[in-house]
């Protein structure tokens, strides 16, 4: 089984097919707004307020009048953006410090994974409301405090694999040629813990969405006129008795982002990650 | 034993210590001056200068942080600038709402997830395992927060049998304080459930393939005998530090659960404290939550090594 | 006769439906007799110690009997397996390091079959523990408290066979039980179970891949590869002359003390197959120099050859002139 190339063996994951599907259909939500949405997302009308879903609206309208269809299409954007460069941040930060904490050993390596200790103690989402709460609500202090949170996690898990990772003899062999630990470092090791890195940036992909739900929920994320899942479900939850319908939509828009991102990390460990695959 | 504990304890003492410095010296470097946030922009300067001096505004760094932690030592939380009263009776009062529904949510999850992990975990393979594994994967995907107005949408609104928000207080009697924390506890509950529930279960399935397992059958253990006695307390370390991993979470989500469904928490004090700019409020609760996570991660530690007396030896 | 099996068949499950990892396998044992069990990883004698034990892996098929002291163990339910296993038949593994429980002490293990089957009380049969651990070579009753972690990988086995020998049963089936250790502690360790096994005159199946273990400890042995036995007889006959080309082979790829320098190591050409993999004739055709395609058509049948020996090959006379 182990044989077979990496499409091959995808094509008979289940998780990964469902989970790569979601993703898909989430981005293409996004992608699609870009270009083109039934109506304005943003646009207010108000005589049109609490429309049932019809013909002319998919999935009715909220109390502002506002297309309900057209603001989950558009709120797939700033669920990609937060997840996109949130990860980014840890994956550029996180991945740099555990490889010089890999290389570098001693008391650097200590020093490192001691912050990251810190790190970890703190509720990350507790964090990110205190930073959003005080240096301002919004977008981009939301993407960097969920961010920053990223950066110790991925530090940890690209050291462990790279300790791993330098244990092995080619990375001896590549020493003793003469490479310096550097060119080792991004020619060597980098490549082999890709696969690690891969599968847990999709991950914390999935937790970012959901961070970033929470924060536009308590109002801390994206701002009008921007529009966000989470704060769709604040301004619903007002008209739980007269629409309840406004509180299922974006959930349901949620859950199968998170629940797409998860099923794709799922997916891919399995096809990726050799220990496991040499466990079947 | 002894001398891990000792260990523990020092790490405890310097984790706690990092954290009030990074919790005092975020809330310095927020933008603007303080007193004239507070007080808005028609303030007079005077005016400013005497609310600076009041709060200790105008002392160096160093001096407010030591200050703050001797206050906190002594069980002085300072005032606060917008109710006017100790902050260490506000933050008791909403503690009595926010400890029971995170004590609630935790053990409703511990339940959930010991026994579904078990029973999935006995059932590897079969439909009961796919069942429980389908079931958490989409737990993990629903934020607590929807499904806390989901709950509201149909224990609520629709079915009428609960109330949709508030908070009676204890002074009304057991039931109904205990009954208005009964949904936002399950909606803390549930959600967390799946994540340990899938940890349950592949900790067990790793246990379950080791070789003692297959000795203790040798002997002439019953099955039983072999889960309870064998298997679960080799499994319950990964549990037990997952679940301490979790109450940071919990703390978090109880925040925003609180705010679902109007309950007078912690969590809603920090936001009126942050709406007021009233930052020595901030401080002390974000200190608080911070304080309960890394206690309850201690605890952990101390407990695992209690379990396994291979972690009590690596650590000294 | 302590114990007989006799056509012995195991089929454990796959993906691709269920596949034969033990045929056809026939050997017997009398009291206080120790018999050897040689192959290579995946010849089936783990599989078979483990059938043994009621320990064969979830899914497996069983045919085939095993007789226990008069009673058919194939026929057992869970209830009595439990009540045979730890009391009559003890197994001795091959890892103490993975096979002890890391979370209680060596004391505690081995009460606890003294616990299950002989109903003392925990504190009876710690102090039995302490009594077990003396005859095992650890005197000190403080080791009784100590975790697995504590103690070197010889002193683990010793708490190992402890255990496996708390409820004195009349069989102990050790499989690999020196693999894991240095060799100086090997022989200690081998020469402790020979002892023991004389005072409580109980029989032993040694399972090993190194001849020299079986040698030195067996008076009969059984020879298995691809799950089947090729052969079995007295120790001393089967390694000296052997009768079957793959015996020969074994016995040819070990290397000796007094070797010609020079002289090659002769290695067995081709892999063995793996569990799983039944070819329907001999498994080892195609790796054996005197393979005609008679061998792969069907499983040779077992043939008695001089005395009381037993090889299954249908080129016996060839391969003795062979060699």
């Amino acid at each position: 089984m182990s044989k077979d190339g990496f499409f091959a063996r995808a094509r008979r994951n289940p998780s990964f097919l469902v989970g790569a599907a979601l993703v898909l259909l989430v981005a293409g939500a996004a992608a699609l707004s870009l270009v083109w949405t039934p109506y304005p997302p943003a646009a207010i009308d108000v005589p049109h307020k609490l429309l049932e879903p019809s013909a002319g609206h998919w999935l009715g309208t909220d109390s502002l009048g506002r297309d309900v269809a057209s603001e989950i299409l558009a709120g797939a954007r700033i669920s990609i953006l937060v997840g996109v460069i949130a990860v980014g941040i840890g994956v550029i930060f996180g991945v740099a410090l555990g490889l010089v904490a890999a290389s570098a050993k001693g008391v650097v390596e200590d020093l490192i994974m001691r912050l990251s200790d810190f790190a970890f103690a703190f509720p990350a989402l507790l964090m990110a409301i205190m930073l959003t709460a005080t240096f301002g609500a919004g977008v981009v202090n939301a993407i960097i405090a969920i961010g920053v949170f990223n950066v110790p996690l991925f530090a940890r898990v690209t050291r462990a694999s790279a300790n791993a990772v330098m244990a092995r003899e080619f990375i001896l062999a590549a020493r003793a040629s003469g490479k310096g630990p550097v060119a080792i470092a991004f020619e060597h090791v980098l490549p082999n813990v890709a696969p690690v890195l891969i599968v847990q940036a999709t991950i914390q992909f999935a937790i970012a969405v959901l961070a970033e739900a929470a924060l536009s929920y308590l109002g801390l994320g994206a701002q009008p006129p921007q529009t966000s899942w989470g704060r769709m479900l604040s301004e619903a939850q007002n008209l739980l008795y007269q629409a309840p319908r406004l509180a299922v939509f974006p959930g349901l828009a949620i859950m199968i982002a998170v629940l797409g991102l998860n099923l794709l990390g799922d997916g891919l460990r399995d096809l990726l990650d050799p220990r496991l695959r040499a466990r079947r | 034993m002894l001398l891990y504990l000792l260990q523990r304890v020092l790490l405890l003492v310097a984790t706690l210590a990092f954290a009030s410095l990074v919790v005092f010296g975020v809330l310095e470097i927020l933008p603007g001056d303080a007193a004239q946030v507070m007080l808005g922009a028609s303030a007079t300067p005077q005016a400013v200068a005497a609310l600076a001096h009041k709060l200790g505004l105008d002392q160096p760094f160093a001096t407010r942080y030591f200050a703050w932690l001797a206050g906190i030592a002594r069980g002085d939380f300072g005032l606060s600038y917008a109710y006017d009263s100790p902050i260490g009776a506000l933050i008791s009062d909403r503690l009595a709402v926010s400890a029971p529904l995170a004590l609630i949510a935790m053990a409703l999850t511990a339940v959930i997830a010991l026994s579904a992990g078990l029973f999935a975990a006995q059932r590897r393979g079969k439909r009961g395992d796919f069942a429980v594994m389908a079931a958490s994967q989409i737990g993990l995907a629903v934020p607590n927060f929807w499904f806390a107005i989901l709950l509201v949408l149909v224990f609520a609104v629709k079915l009428r049998l609960a109330p949709s928000g508030g908070f009676p207080g204890w002074s009304a009697g057991f039931a109904p304080a205990f009954g208005a924390l009964i949904l936002p506890a399950i909606s803390l509950g549930l959600v967390q459930a799946a994540i340990l529930t899938r940890v349950t279960r592949s900790a067990l399935l790793d246990v379950l393939g080791e070789d003692f397992i297959r000795t203790a059958r040798a002997k002439g253990l019953s099955r039983r005998a072999v889960l309870w006695r064998h298997a679960l307390p080799n499994a319950l370390t990964p549990i037990l530090t997952i679940m301490g991993l979790q109450f940071a979470n919990l703390i978090a989500g109880a925040i925003i659960v609180e705010n679902v469904f109007v309950l007078p928490g912690v969590g809603q004090l920090i936001f009126q404290a942050i709406a007021n700019r009233d930052i020595l409020v901030v401080e002390d609760c974000v200190m608080l939550l911070a304080a309960i996570v890394i206690i309850v991660n201690f605890i952990v530690d101390v407990a695992c090594a209690a379990i396994d007396p291979r972690l009590r030896r690596r650590a000294a | 006769m302590l114990l007989d099996v006799a056509g012995l068949n195991i089929d454990l499950p796959t993906p691709d439906g269920a596949r034969r990892i033990v045929r056809d396998v026939s050997f017997a044992l009398d009291r206080g007799e120790t018999l050897g069990v040689v192959g290579e990883s995946g010849s089936g004698k783990t599989m078979t110690a483990l059938a043994l034990m009621g320990l064969s892996p979830e899914g497996a098929a069983i045919s085939g009997a095993i007789r226990f002291d008069g009673k058919d163990l194939a026929k057992l339910d869970d209830a009595a397996w439990r009540a045979l296993r730890g009391d009559r038949i003890a197994m001795i593994f091959q890892e103490p390091m993975t096979a002890l429980n890391p979370l209680h002490t060596i004391g505690r293990q081995i009460a606890e079959p003294l616990i299950v089957h002989r109903g003392l009380s925990r504190r009876a049969a710690m102090a039995e523990a302490v009594k077990l651990l003396a005859r095992v070579g650890l005197p000190d009753p403080r080791r009784a408290r100590a975790y697995p972690h504590q103690l070197s990988g010889g002193q683990r086995q010793r708490a190992m066979i402890a255990m496996a020998l708390s409820c004195g049963p009349s069989l102990v089936i050790a499989d690999e039980p020196t693999t894991a250790l240095d060799v100086t502690v090997q022989a200690q360790i081998l020469a402790l179970l020979a002892e023991l096994g004389r005072q409580a005159d109980m029989a032993m199946i040694l399972v090993s891949h190194d001849l020299a273990v079986i040698a030195q400890n067996c008076k009969r042995v059984v020879v298995m590869y691809g799950g089947m036995v090729m052969e079995s007889g007295t120790t001393a006959a089967v390694l000296e002359r052997p009768a079957h080309p793959y015996t020969r082979a074994l016995l040819q790829a070990r290397p000796r003390l007094g070797a010609t320098r020079g002289q090659r190591l002769r290695v067995i050409p081709g892999s063995a197959p793996s569990a799983g993999e039944a070819p329907p004739g001999c498994p080892f055709a195609g790796r054996c120099p005197l393979t005609v395609p008679a061998c792969s058509a069907a499983p040779p049948p077992a043939a008695p050859w001089r005395g009381d020996r037993i090889a299954r090959c249908i080129r016996l006379e060839e391969a003795e002139n062979v060699a």
